[in-house]
């Protein structure tokens, strides 16, 4: 059970964060949810697929990003943490998240939105007072770790209300295909990818102008090029697999 | 209250259309336009039937929530702090204005009844309908990138602790008696101000009470009082007071509705004073005395004194936060401020 706590420079004077991946078992995954607003950097290294729960035949879509290959594998987290130059946010967050917290009674403009805050899970096995990253500078202010987190934060906070867009449109233009990639990693094992879809590029090809633009209008176009040009990062995925089964 | 010395200057006859921004300006001090908005369709209503007025609101209402402050009786129409000063003595709580209406009228009669009210609320976001009749002409320089915005505030008796407002203010009597006491910024001295957070109003107000004055624990008020100036306004007169000025600003009737314009004249990139206020307190002010004479001394050269003194004697490519300020330089300043706040 996670307790998040809103984070100030006073009580979590001292803090920090171990980012080290040997502390955090939840980093060790081979896949992570992402949003929208991150595909633009994560395709250039992870496969981006979507994914629907096949439980339920009105299932929400997801896009996720392939870490790895078999349970628990993530091929890009060395022992000293992460070795690809992104990081989907879900997980560069690390301890903390977002709370919103009712705005005061201001003076004048009554803004209706209650305002983000940050919060931290002070039980998470990378928080302590000992080593890691600061997440304040001597004196309370912003550390560099702080600010990154707050940059992951952001993505997610954007992200939620873009995703709901992108998946409305591919499911209404009728955009998915399953996943038809076959990974045979040895004689006996094989990566299945059922339940996870990417791009028709012959259907998208085929869209009319109007659909185009619509798609275009609103940012989507292009994220579903990346969408489908990241496929090809499964060949870099069964590279870093071969090399690290090398060195057994 | 003290009866004050100081008359406010009155202005007879004008209209909105033809406000004398010039004279208001010059004068540096509070000025009486009086029946400047009497004919405002809200102050006709009022001076036939002040009933009326509620039913013309309700019925022009968008129907958007808005903030209420609502008091029990015991708060006898002082909308201030706890004991503790950690909060107020008042609640605030999202309504709308037929449930605040419908409170207000259902106890009409009673002698001890809630204290609501509904502050400065967008005239265009409340009520649409009636913003457009409701306006003042705003023709001089001063508005040219900053056009006031009408706010009405709307509620039973009400005393709002005296504060400073840092827009100037141009404040519009539709219902009700409204009075206003004034004074001059350097009445900080002794206005006994309270804390800077949590405040009721976003602003800093006096600890003192005005109207039942505790010259024991607040000896310095009788100054205060002795240098007020104090205006009583009728539905249709309007208030014009410089910013900085402190006031405190009672409504008496059981119902009482009043509009106000404010505009600010600073350049948008220029900040927030009070965040320099913060910073002073922050890194200035427990040094030592010799040395905090010291940095008086460079603020009175470098901040208050003439921009030109500074600079002239420097080749202009040298000038740098020397120069006049524009958003330009602004934006290196901030660059360079949020990198050593940052420690």
């Amino acid at each position: 059970m996670s307790k998040a706590t809103v984070l100030n420079n006073i009580d979590h004077k001292g803090v920090k964060v171990d980012t080290q991946p040997s502390l955090y078992k939840n980093e060790h995954v081979n896949r992570s949810m992402i949003y929208v607003t991150e595909i633009g950097e994560l395709h250039k290294e992870f496969p981006l697929v979507f994914y629907k729960a096949p439980d339920s035949d009105k299932g929400q879509l997801q896009l996720h990003a392939i870490l790895g290959l078999e349970k628990d594998e993530n091929l890009f987290l060395g022992v000293n943490g992460w070795n690809s130059r992104f990081v989907p946010a879900l997980l560069a967050r690390g301890p903390f998240s977002l709370g919103y917290k009712k705005s005061e009674n201001d003076d004048s403009d009554d803004s209706e939105q209650a305002a983000p805050v940050i919060c931290i899970n002070m039980q998470d096995s990378r928080v302590n007072t000992e080593q890691g990253e600061d997440i304040f500078l001597q004196y309370g202010g912003e550390a560099p770790y702080l600010s990154y987190v707050k940059k992951a934060l952001q993505t997610i906070e954007n992200g939620i209300k873009f995703n709901q867009t992108l998946y409305a449109l591919v499911e209404e233009l009728d955009l998915l295909e399953p996943v038809s990639i076959q990974i045979k990693l040895s004689n006996i094992e094989e990566v299945n990818f059922n339940d996870y879809y990417t791009v028709n590029q012959q259907k998208l090809a085929q869209l009319d102008g109007e659909k185009l633009a619509r798609l275009s209008q609103y940012g989507v176009l292009s994220l579903l090029y990346f969408v489908l040009s990241s496929m090809g990062n499964f060949q870099q995925l069964t590279e870093l697999k071969n090399a690290k089964s090398a060195m057994f | 209250m003290t009866q004050a010395q100081n008359q406010v200057k009155v202005l007879q006859g004008i209209t909105p259309q033809c406000i004398p921004y010039d004279e208001l300006f010059s004068s540096n001090q509070p000025v009486l336009l009086k029946g400047l908005v009497k004919d405002w369709p809200l102050v006709k209503i009022s001076q036939n039937n002040p009933q009326d007025v509620m039913s013309q609101l309700e019925q022009n209402y968008s129907g958007r929530p808005m903030l209420v402050y609502k008091g029990s009786p015991q708060i006898k129409a002082r909308f201030g702090y706890n004991e503790a000063c950690s909060g107020f003595n008042f609640d605030s709580e999202r309504s709308t204005i037929p449930k605040v209406f419908d409170t207000i009228r259902s106890q009409l009669n009673q002698d001890e009844h809630d204290y609501l009210y509904i502050n400065s609320l967008k005239l265009d976001d409340g009520f649409p309908a009636l913003n457009s009749a409701h306006q003042l002409t705003f023709d001089h320089a001063e508005f040219e990138n900053n056009s006031p915005v009408a706010k009405i505030w709307l509620g039973t008796e009400s005393i709002a602790a005296a504060h400073f407002d840092q827009p100037k203010n141009i404040a519009c009597c539709v219902l009700g008696k409204r009075r206003f006491t004034l004074f001059p910024p350097e009445q900080i001295h002794n206005l006994y101000p309270g804390p800077m957070s949590p405040t009721p109003g976003g602003q800093v107000v006096t600890m003192a009470d005005l109207n039942e004055p505790d010259f024991e624990r607040f000896p310095k008020l009788q100054q205060a009082l002795d240098s007020a100036y104090i205006v009583e306004l009728e539905p249709g007169d309007a208030l014009y007071y410089p910013n900085m000025w402190w006031h405190q600003v009672q409504a008496f009737d059981r119902f009482n509705v009043m509009v106000n314009f404010w505009w600010m004249t600073a350049e948008p990139h220029m900040g927030n004073p009070m965040d320099l206020l913060m910073h002073g307190m922050m890194n200035l002010r427990d040094r030592p005395a010799a040395e905090k004479k010291a940095w008086k001394v460079l603020f009175d050269y470098y901040v208050f004194g003439d921009a030109n003194t500074v600079r002239e004697h420097l080749p202009s490519q040298s000038h740098g936060a020397f120069a006049a300020m524009d958003e330009q330089l602004a934006r290196r300043l901030r660059a360079m401020l949020l990198n050593n706040l940052n420690r």
